[in-house]
């Protein structure tokens, strides 16, 4: 017994006593908690990830205009006349595209020679994808998994049809980067999409200093002697974090519900502990203070609390930074089979969770402190007179 | 505590409209330690409300009620708190918590006491062991009949070693072996220096001349018969 | 001296009661015991449970393999979109085509996956350029 007081003894034995009472209260707490941080999490993590791995990405991309369409990229002008703006530090030509794959529509790049030699530094790249080969992301094909069907053929429709061999599949772990990217060789990636030697889809340009990226836009626009569009990368992320949490919004949706979860979980406590003035009163008169009432009644309140909240983050924590959770993927992004799987920055998540456990907990503990406190102070000889009434 | 007095206690309550009706009526009594009184009347005469002002469950209207010169029936809340965990009461009713087990019924007072649960178990026993009531520690006390209440009530009032022992009608369903035991009990306390009041009209202890000091009341006002 | 052995004699005789009593046979005669263990399995659970996310938040180290990738080959994207989807690709998108896109508007436009997925000879795709 040395590790409770007899208060707190007392305030599980009185849980015992009402026992159903106790887990309803638990388990509608912890759902509300899960709902209430599942999108905070998710919208958090993801903006997070997403600003991490995109820093390591081009600042800008440049495409070539045309009234109403895309056109080719002259790698020599292009790369020229990014080159000659000041603060640009390389401009890399891409080749990519969009195409039929065997289950899906997927992204083809066309990997070049300078490509290849950084590619092999990876410990899980030994070569390059060679002609006729492909490197494919975890997603690509839904029914391999990494390492096998690495003989399997691959038919791509683009502006031609292509044949390939898969000859590596990336790990899981790259999911949220190459999940349904296929690696071809340039020659092959040229001949899919339609695109002549000579000729990219556009140029992935690195800035000096990240946050310059924006005031050379002008200057760029400037350099090149045909109309472009460019991107940047902060308007990428944007897009991520808007998208994320535009369908974030949606699931605040459910917060309606959970809110009125919530008013009647508070409501519960209210008047659970205010129906019980007859045994304050009793108590009172057996010599319990009104501070030895209002703290067995706190204790209750905590017994069940506490561990509610903190089963319910630690749920919505692992929903969402569980390594490769791919429900959200299926849920938000429109995958319709084998979504990618996430694996999500979880830094700062504590601090969110700690605004939703206070969110809860604050409410649900006055809703308690409350009916507490008044019947603590009342006339014994009131409350025992509720005898029957309860 | 060296004596408990009533000066001019008085209770007066409203009833419908303005009416009101006087329940005690200028009560003075003294009440000592090592001495234990029993007050009689017949039902309705007061006696309850009267062991419920010097319990600190009801303020009087009127007068004070003075514990070792301290006007305890004038503290405010707190302190009144403090007072009652020196009072061990014994209701009409035995006021029992139906789903919890006798023993744990009698723990009740000692739980915010700050003792080690190990010593709560001991003085519940030892209270229930007492009045005999050892071989029932775990039953439920649903499955109790009235005078087993009564008793299990009387063991809670005991537990914690009270200061002043006050007891509505406590022979209530009891027979005569059980009411000898707690006025053996009665006797036990009072010569550890506990006040002991006693209301009752039951013959059995009236006529036991076990007490001190005897009163009557009669439509709320208090007599000294001896 | 001859009070403390009564007070012994009497201490003793107590806990002989009490041993002989329901603290020691199978029919409890409170449930403290219980509760001391639902205290502590929930003071457990709260403990864990909070441990294992702040270790997980603190200990968690993202690989860099990711970063290598779209480093070695210029991704400007994730795939968290699936492919063909102007979120995926907002530097396909061609700015004099209105299709009501815009980061804080979301996705309402043409399906481009739906039109993919099932055009009416599903033998070409469309390909950026």
């Amino acid at each position: 017994m040395r590790f409770a007081s007899p208060t707190w003894l007392w305030a599980a034995r009185d849980m015992l006593r009402h026992p159903s009472e106790a887990i309803l209260t638990a388990l509608a707490l912890i759902s509300v908690i899960v709902v209430a941080a599942v999108p905070m999490l998710l919208s958090h993590g993801l903006s997070n990830t997403a600003q991490r791995l995109l820093d390591s990405g081009p600042s800008l991309v440049v495409r070539k205009l045309a009234a109403g369409h895309w056109l080719p990229m002259p790698v020599e002008d292009g790369v020229k006349a990014a080159e000659s703006v000041t603060g640009v530090l390389s401009a890399v030509p891409r080749i990519w595209g969009v195409v039929g794959g065997p289950e899906s529509v997927t992204t083809v790049m066309g990997v070049s020679e300078s490509d290849v030699q950084t590619l092999k530094r990876f410990s899980d790249l030994t070569k390059s994808p060679a002609r006729g080969e492909a490197f494919i992301g975890p997603g690509v094909l839904s029914a391999s998994s990494n390492g096998d069907k690495v003989e399997e053929l691959l038919l791509l429709n683009g502006q031609k049809e292509l044949s390939v061999k898969v000859g590596k599949i990336f790990s899981g772990k790259n999911s949220m980067v190459v999940h349904d990217i296929i690696l071809l060789h340039e020659s092959d990636a040229r001949k899919l999409l339609g695109l002549e030697k000579g000729f990219s889809s556009d140029l992935a340009i690195h800035v000096f200093h990240e946050q310059e990226a924006d005031a050379i836009i002008p200057d760029l626009l400037d350099a090149f002697p045909w109309p472009v569009a460019i991107t940047t990368k902060q308007d990428t992320l944007k897009i991520y974090t808007a998208s994320g949490d535009r369908r974030a919004g949606l699931i605040y949706l459910a917060l309606i519900p959970s809110l009125l979860g919530l008013a009647l979980i508070v409501t519960a406590g209210y008047r659970g502990t205010r129906s019980r003035f007859y045994e304050a009163g009793l108590l009172k008169s057996l010599g319990w203070t009104s501070q030895d009432i209002v703290g067995f009644f706190m204790c209750k309140a905590a017994l069940i609390a506490f561990p509610s909240v903190s089963l319910g983050i630690t749920l919505a924590y692992a929903l969402v930074y569980w390594p490769a959770v791919s429900w959200p993927a299926y849920l938000f992004f429109g995958w319709q089979n084998n979504p990618p799987g996430l694996y999500l920055n979880s830094s700062g998540s504590f601090g969110i969770l700690i605004q939703v456990s206070a969110g809860i907990l604050v409410p649900y503990l006055a809703a308690n402190l409350w009916p507490a406190i008044k019947n603590a102070t009342a006339d014994p000889h009131v409350l025992l007179q509720a005898e029957g009434k309860m | 505590m060296e004596r408990v007095q009533c000066v001019n206690v008085s209770l007066i309550i409203s009833l419908s409209g303005h009416a009101e009706k006087s329940i005690i009526h200028r009560v003075k009594a003294e009440f000592n330690a090592g001495q234990m009184s029993l007050i009689t009347g017949v039902t309705g005469a007061g006696k309850s409300t009267l062991l419920h002002i010097l319990a600190g469950i009801i303020r009087p209207t009127e007068g004070e009620v003075i514990v070792d010169d301290q006007k305890v029936s004038r503290w405010m809340a707190y302190h009144r708190d403090r007072w009652r965990k020196k009072v061990g009461i014994i209701f009409q009713q035995p006021h029992l918590l139906n789903d919890l087990t006798v023993f744990e019924n009698v723990c009740l007072p000692l739980i915010p006491q700050k003792m080690p649960m190990q010593t709560i178990r001991k003085k519940a026993f030892h209270a229930l062991d007492c009045l005999g009531l050892s071989h029932m520690v775990g039953e439920r006390v649903t499955a109790l009949s009235g005078g087993e209440r009564q008793q299990i009530s009387i063991a809670r009032a005991i537990v914690s070693g009270p200061e002043l022992i006050l007891a509505d009608e406590p022979t209530a369903h009891q027979d005569m072996e059980n009411v000898t035991r707690l006025m053996d009990v009665f006797e036990h306390h009072k010569r550890k220096n506990t006040v002991v009041i006693v209301a009752s009209h039951d013959p059995r202890i009236v006529e036991s001349r076990r007490f001190n000091a005897c009163f009557n009341i009669e439509n709320g006002t208090l007599e000294k018969v001896q | 001296m001859l009070f403390r052995e009564k007070k012994w004699s009497a201490k003793a005789v107590l806990l002989q009661k009490m041993q002989q009593h329901s603290f020691c046979t199978s029919q409890p005669c409170d449930r403290f015991d219980l509760s001391r263990k639902i205290i502590l399995s929930l003071f457990g659970i709260t403990l864990l449970c909070l441990t294992l996310v702040l270790l997980d938040v603190h200990l968690r180290t993202p690989g860099n393999h990711e970063e290598q990738i779209i480093q070695a080959i210029n991704l400007s994207n994730l795939s968290i979109v699936p492919s063909g989807r102007p979120l995926r690709h907002p530097e396909g998108v061609i700015p004099s085509v209105n299709l009501k896109f815009s980061p804080s508007l979301g996705s309402i436009m043409i399906n481009a996956e739906y039109l993919l997925l099932n055009p009416p000879q599903y033998s070409k795709s469309y390909s950026i350029p």
